[in-house]
């Protein structure tokens, strides 16, 4: 397979990334320059890259759980005379007006701390761009197209699966990249829910007042976050 | 008129008339209020703990008196929604009743703790179980069906489905039901009254902190996008710019921002006069604005865009102004684009002001991450809760006035 022209740069940014990940903890002096009061200015409790795997573990395992839940319930509420849509509309409304800090904190009493209340909020919160992007690229296949679909003899489930699913392939793809980089984003704010994670740099660091870590932590979280959003762009196109 | 009506009925019986279409929203608004009716008695209304330190269990709730009677209010109110949403022009009466089953289901609860905790040792804990508050998300989602119906057939498409007559009726319920005490055997509420002014100080603080917020990005917001409005490499620039920060981790942002405003104020130690420095206010109001410029720069945009091109043209062959189409045409046309986007924005705003307290800005979030690091449920619920009954009620007074004035906009 011949690598396209435009993944060149993306590629050297990933690596760009990871080398200063592995540098991180040689660079006291950078890191300590703005925070003169701090002593222990190297992050060193935890391998950045064990953090980094953590945080692409209950990322992309949450994305993977909501894309299978949003296709399912995007196929399900296309289906018959589209009854179960008023459930989709208040979803989508309730969810639009409640932040997704706040449903980590709900589920907190709930599921205890840890890694589970963080991976239930992201797969809800990255279930509804997928759930919005299969029902809207459903609804927009031209009816025409499945009149002639079904007038060739396909049944039902050929029609989905061989018509409407690759038509509607585009807009999904791109509900699955707000759902990613949301994932990602999200999950940094469940280190304050005790998942381990980049977030935890942060959240270690503000409890203990060592801006140290904060930097360093925000640095590599937003690092992370453009990163995927650039790759998902490039394979949307 | 008492004469016709007999006569229509002659006319309806005879022709046989075929009865108004159920609306497609009665199956979805039924099934949640059937889920409604049944989780409390599936998965059970209260869970007790007999002090703070055990973990709680679920208890059955005495089914008599005051609490049967609540009860039998709250799966009458389920049913009325199951029947009310099969006809459209009820729609917005199956979500009132939506809004009183929950009131229903709130006094019960009350009244429930207060019945099983009545032999029990003064430092037992009731506190509302799975099945309560599944039942209230159910009854909220139902409502949200109902009004999902209403708007369509007010606006010919879906419009969205917030329940503002829900709200309506159930928030000034549940205050009327916390100032009665009912509420009070609640662990939740027990909590409460021990802490009433400080939750008050945290509500003003995190209101304030999401205003200050959204008054700077406003302040940044409104001159870029007017004058975006008219050079396409300045839009390209702001959306990419607005676009960029959404990426970046809220907490990130908070962090990465701590260090250049402690550096200012250690250069200008008069800027601490100001209470700008690292922590405090300051990231956070700083912070919190940078993902409000996206949706209020795109609903300006959007809503400065909406007058069609021949309004405008015939305007200036009147000789009107820019100045005056602005205020004129522009203004008035897109007001409702333009509030969708303050609606969005306001609600990002409140739920992010909940993370200033990492930055040590206080607000609702302070209780909320003191109740994590205490691992206390109540105190998390107790900062929480306020939030997202926020973010709700703004969202439902914003969507309310958008509603209001979509026609008026249409008519100009």
């Amino acid at each position: 397979m011949r690598l396209p022209r435009r993944a060149v740069p993306l590629l050297a940014q990933a690596a760009a990334f990871l080398l200063a990940l592995w540098a991180a903890p040689h660079l006291g002096a950078l890191w300590g320059a703005p925070f003169p009061d701090v002593q222990r200015p190297v992050w060193d409790q935890r391998g950045w890259f064990a953090l980094l795997g953590a945080h692409l573990m209950l990322s992309v395992g949450a994305v993977v759980i909501a894309a299978a839940l949003g296709l399912g319930g995007g196929i399900l509420a296309t289906r018959g005379q589209g009854r179960l849509r008023p459930l989709l509309d208040a979803l989508f409304a309730l969810a639009q007006s409640v932040p997704p800090i706040a449903a980590i904190a709900l589920a907190l009493p709930l599921l205890g701390f840890g890694a589970a209340p963080t991976m239930l909020a992201l797969v809800l919160y990255a279930c509804l761009p997928v759930l919005r992007g299969t029902v809207a690229g459903l609804d927009g296949v031209a009816p025409a197209v499945l009149d002639a679909a079904r007038g060739t003899g396909m049944g039902a489930a050929r029609v989905l699966w061989q018509v409407e699913l690759p038509l509607a392939a585009p807009v999904i793809l791109s509900g699955l990249r707000v759902a990613v980089v949301l994932s990602i984003a999200t999950a940094a704010v469940g280190a304050m829910a005790g998942a381990e994670c980049l977030g935890t740099p942060i959240v270690v660091g503000l409890a203990n007042n060592n801006g140290a870590y904060v930097l360093q932590g925000g640095l590599f979280t937003a690092w992370l976050a453009l990163l995927a959003d650039r790759a998902l762009a490039l394979l949307a196109r | 008129m008492a004469q016709a009506r007999p006569a229509t009925l002659a006319r309806d019986l005879a022709t046989r008339a075929p009865p108004p279409p159920v609306p497609r929203e009665a199956t979805a608004a039924a099934l949640l209020a059937a889920l409604a009716a049944s989780l409390p008695f599936l998965l059970g209304w209260l869970s007790i703990a007999a002090n703070r330190l055990v973990s709680p269990r679920p208890v059955s709730l005495p089914l008599h008196g005051g609490t049967g009677l609540g009860a039998a209010c709250f799966v009458l109110g389920c049913l009325g929604v199951a029947l009310l949403a099969r006809r459209r022009s009820l729609l917005p009466w199956a979500e009132v009743t939506a809004g009183l089953a929950l009131l229903a289901l709130l006094a019960t609860l009350g009244l429930g703790a207060g019945a099983a905790l009545d032999g029990g040792a003064r430092l037992a804990r009731a506190a509302p179980g799975a099945g309560f508050w599944l039942a209230a998300l159910s009854l909220l989602l139902s409502a949200g069906c109902c009004a999902a119906g209403r708007d369509a057939a007010r606006e010919g498409e879906a419009a969205g489905a917030t329940p503002t007559r829900f709200l309506a009726v159930a928030v000034p319920g549940i205050v009327l039901l916390v100032a009665s005490g009912v509420l009070d055997p609640l662990s939740l509420m027990r909590e409460a009254a021990s802490r009433g002014p400080e939750l008050q100080a945290a509500l003003w603080r995190h209101a304030l902190l999401a205003a200050g917020a959204l008054a700077l990005a406003g302040l940044v917001a409104v001159p870029l996008s007017l004058l975006a409005l008219r050079r396409p490499r300045l839009e390209a620039a702001l959306m990419a710019l607005a676009n960029g920060l959404q990426v970046v981790p809220s907490i990130a942002l908070f962090g990465l921002l701590m260090a250049p405003l402690a550096g200012l104020a250690a250069v200008w130690p008069a800027l601490r006069g100001w209470g700008i420095g690292g922590i405090g206010a300051a990231p956070a109001v700083i912070g919190i604005s940078a993902y409000l410029l996206l949706p209020l720069a795109a609903g300006l945009l959007s809503g400065l865009r909406q007058a069609p091109a021949d309004i405008l043209d015939a305007a200036r062959g009147q000789g009107m102004g820019e100045g005056a189409i602005l205020r004129h045409i522009r203004l008035p046309l897109g007001a409702g684009a333009m509030l969708g986007g303050l609606r969005t924005a306001a609600v990002q705003a409140v739920g992010l002001a909940t993370l200033a307290a990492l930055v040590g800005a206080g607000g609702l979030g302070a209780i909320v991450f003191q109740g994590i690091g205490q691992l206390a449920a109540d105190l998390i619920l107790l900062g929480v809760l306020p939030v997202v009954g926020l973010s709700l009620c703004i969202d439902a007074a914003l969507a309310a006035a958008q509603a209001a004035l979509a026609p008026a906009g249409r008519r100009g």
